[in-house]
């Protein structure tokens, strides 16, 4: 593995090039733009607020409900737009993975980097609205990039695994927002994680974005330090998805050409 | 040291892989868990089969071979788009190839956008790319287009943005696959000219072509390749000469379609060999426009047949672009059986345009009947470069362009006067 990220190294100029082409193709051809980035997770904001604070409430501990909710829709449409986009990235490409060499774990991670440049634009929105409803930031705010990078790193290996099993089998796609779906029910984004029974609670933050969903809002919301136990997990969870993905990827990567 | 080393190398391609499903999958893999198999064998082409051979600094290999031999299979596996399935592959540095020129373009960034991302993919650094971006333009002569989306350019245009990004790689090895069978007549040269560069500068190189001239001309070595195994290596003459002998036509016609041919048994008059000749009577199949084309069909009589009639069709993937047949001409002979004989059609003109073609030939008892005694469907193949700008066209008719007075070319209705 550790050769293979070498050489992914020495081919960075290609992977910040191919995510220019990435945002450059999504925003030529949505007249939208940079707009829809923002729009996704703040009109899901918009509507979960106002139903969960007038017909269904749920304890946000004092959190106003826009930024309970854009907190953690912001970091969830990242993850889910990375990998509806980048479990097709080898498959619509096909006509480059088939006559030119370069390692192939470019294309599905230069999708998680073009939806991170979204995500950049869109939290913009997310200080404003901090801002506006006066929420102090406390030294903790210093563990954000830790929290985004561990996301990152989980975001990688699960799109490293996506977009090479969509080779093989190309329903994979449909299963992918189902999937998606089912994984944001299991994830305290509509509500905390205090809601979570406490006898099911080490079972429940097995899913790695469990604990980082809390974690963001402790340290942006309430200036408090993410829960250690949580944390480690998300990140030990996540290396492990990385690596056996990444593993998974080279290793299947050979037949790639033949297949597509 | 060698620059390239093959050792023994196998390739496989599985042909029922990649077309599954999950909804698929899972069910067989439940089934293998529970020891059942489903009976069908997996199918397996072997593409390379145990191919061995070295390239130096410096030196140029031509491959030569029927269609399917394995060729484009050694060229991927060289730029390791491919990987064997068994034997050894080594290659010191940086390898380009101009095989798909313009892969990798996407049709909504302007020339220059695509540039950068091409000999990003390529393996160049965005320095390199800065250092050679006017160059470039200038190679493809491009100036006045390179900031439109190439999804506007002809295909001419995006060929030559695509061999001017490949050609200024400043490979070690350059890989080199039919690709001057495209564009036009012009840049054909230019291109041309670029590929002797390289060998001067001590490059090394792997050519596969059609074209006997450009093997010969570029080439020291040469190896003859056939259904995935060297079977002849040597000198380019040689080699040359030994492919267009033994296989230029009697191979061919086991091409895909081969299958329409009747049992072997079942033929009173059967086709032996089918071969393309260009206007000097040499072997070939890469033609410009215009050029003189001669279609042989050797055949033997098993029997006595009388005037058979024999028919030659020249398709494009479409259909049939001309077809033609001894009876138009009232051919008429007779065979007695065991007579050897060749058919032969002289194409004077060859007025088509750029792309791939293919042959149809076969003998009928007579123009009307349905009975064929032998038939080989695409035959052979060959393919075209046309000369001129062909905006879409489907084949060149001879012709020039004059100015003329308005009162000269407007005829009097009244004294349609006939051009002499």
């Amino acid at each position: 593995m550790l050769t293979d990220l070498r050489e992914l190294l020495a081919y960075r100029e290609l992977l910040i090039t191919w995510v220019g082409r990435d945002l450059k193709v999504r925003y030529k051809q949505s007249l939208m733009g940079a707009a829809w980035a923002i729009l996704q997770p703040l009109s899901a904001t918009i509507i979960f607020a106002i139903i969960f604070s007038r017909f269904v409430r749920v304890p946000t501990g004092g959190i106003p409900y826009p930024i309970f909710y854009y907190s953690a829709l912001l970091p969830w449409a990242f993850l889910s737009s990375s990998i509806t986009f980048g479990v097709s990235s080898l498959v619509n490409n096909m006509n480059l993975v088939t006559k030119i060499y370069f390692p192939r774990e470019i294309l599905p991670i230069a999708s998680v980097l073009a939806s991170f440049v979204d995500f950049l634009i869109a939290s913009l929105i997310f200080v404003g609205m901090m801002l506006f409803y006066r929420v102090p930031v406390g030294l903790s705010i210093v563990t954000l990039p830790v929290l985004v990078l561990i996301q990152i790193v989980l975001t990688v290996g699960i799109v490293l695994a996506a977009s090479a099993m969509n080779v093989y089998y190309r329903d994979i796609r449909f299963v992918v927002p189902v999937g998606l779906q089912l994984w944001m029910y299991l994830t305290p984004i509509i509500y905390p994680v205090t809601l979570v029974p406490e006898r099911f609670r080490g079972l429940y933050m097995l899913n790695p974005m469990a604990g980082l969903i809390d974690s963001y809002r402790r340290v942006i919301l309430k200036a408090q330090w993410p829960n250690p136990f949580y944390l480690v997990t998300a990140a030990a969870i996540s290396l492990l998805i990385f690596a056996v993905a990444y593993t998974y990827f080279k290793r299947s990567e050979a037949l790639f050409a033949d297949i597509i | 040291m060698p620059v390239i080393r093959f050792e023994n190398v196998h390739k496989a391609y599985y042909l029922d892989r990649g077309r599954g499903s999950l909804r698929d999958a899972i069910p067989a893999a439940a089934r293998r868990l529970l020891g059942r198999r489903n009976g069908r064998e997996e199918r397996v082409l072997w593409a390379l089969k145990g191919v061995s051979f070295t390239v130096e600094k410096g030196e140029t290999l031509g491959i030569v071979g029927p269609n399917g031999a394995g060729k484009t299979t050694i060229l991927k596996l060289l730029s390791r788009v491919t990987r064997p399935t068994s034997g050894e592959i080594e290659v010191q540095g940086r390898v380009s190839a101009l095989i798909e020129l313009g892969a990798g373009f996407h049709p909504d960034l302007t020339g220059r956008e695509n540039i950068y991302l091409n000999a990003a993919i390529l393996g160049l650094s965005r320095r390199e790319v800065e250092e050679r971006i006017e160059s470039i333009i200038d190679f493809a002569e491009l100036w006045d287009f390179i900031d439109v989306p190439v999804k506007r350019y002809s295909s001419g245009m995006y060929v030559r943005l695509g061999f001017a990004v490949a050609a200024h790689v400043d490979p070690d090895v350059l890989l080199v696959d039919e690709v001057l069978a495209v564009g036009d007549y012009m840049f054909k040269d230019k291109c041309i000219r670029r590929i002797n560069e390289f060998r001067d500068a001590g490059k090394s190189m792997i050519i596969v072509s059609h074209n006997k001239e450009q093997i010969q001309k570029l080439c020291d070595r040469a190896i003859l390749l056939h259904r995935g195994q060297i079977v002849y290596a040597g000198d380019t003459g040689e080699v040359l000469e030994r492919y267009y002998t033994e296989f230029a036509g009697q191979d061919l016609r086991q091409g895909p379609n081969g299958r329409h041919r009747r049992e072997q048994g079942d033929r009173p008059i059967e086709i032996t060999k089918v071969v393309l000749l260009d206007g000097e009577g040499e072997p070939r199949n890469a033609f410009v426009t215009a050029e003189p084309m001669t279609l042989q069909i050797h055949f033997r009589a098993h029997e006595r047949i009388e005037s058979p009639v024999f028919y030659a069709r020249v398709r494009n993937e479409r259909g049939t672009l001309h077809g033609t047949t001894t009876a138009r001409f009232d051919l008429n002979r007779t065979f007695e059986a065991g007579e050897e004989g060749v058919a032969v059609v002289h194409y004077e003109s060859l007025n088509l345009l750029t792309g791939h073609y293919t042959i149809n030939v076969g003998i009928k008892r007579d123009h009307f009947s349905p009975f064929t005694f032998d038939r080989i469907d695409d035959a052979v193949s060959f393919s075209v470069g046309a000369r001129f700008d062909q905006g879409g066209a489907l084949v060149y008719l001879p012709h020039r362009w004059t100015f003329q007075e308005p009162e000269q070319a407007i005829p009097n209705a009244q004294h349609v006067t006939h051009p002499t």
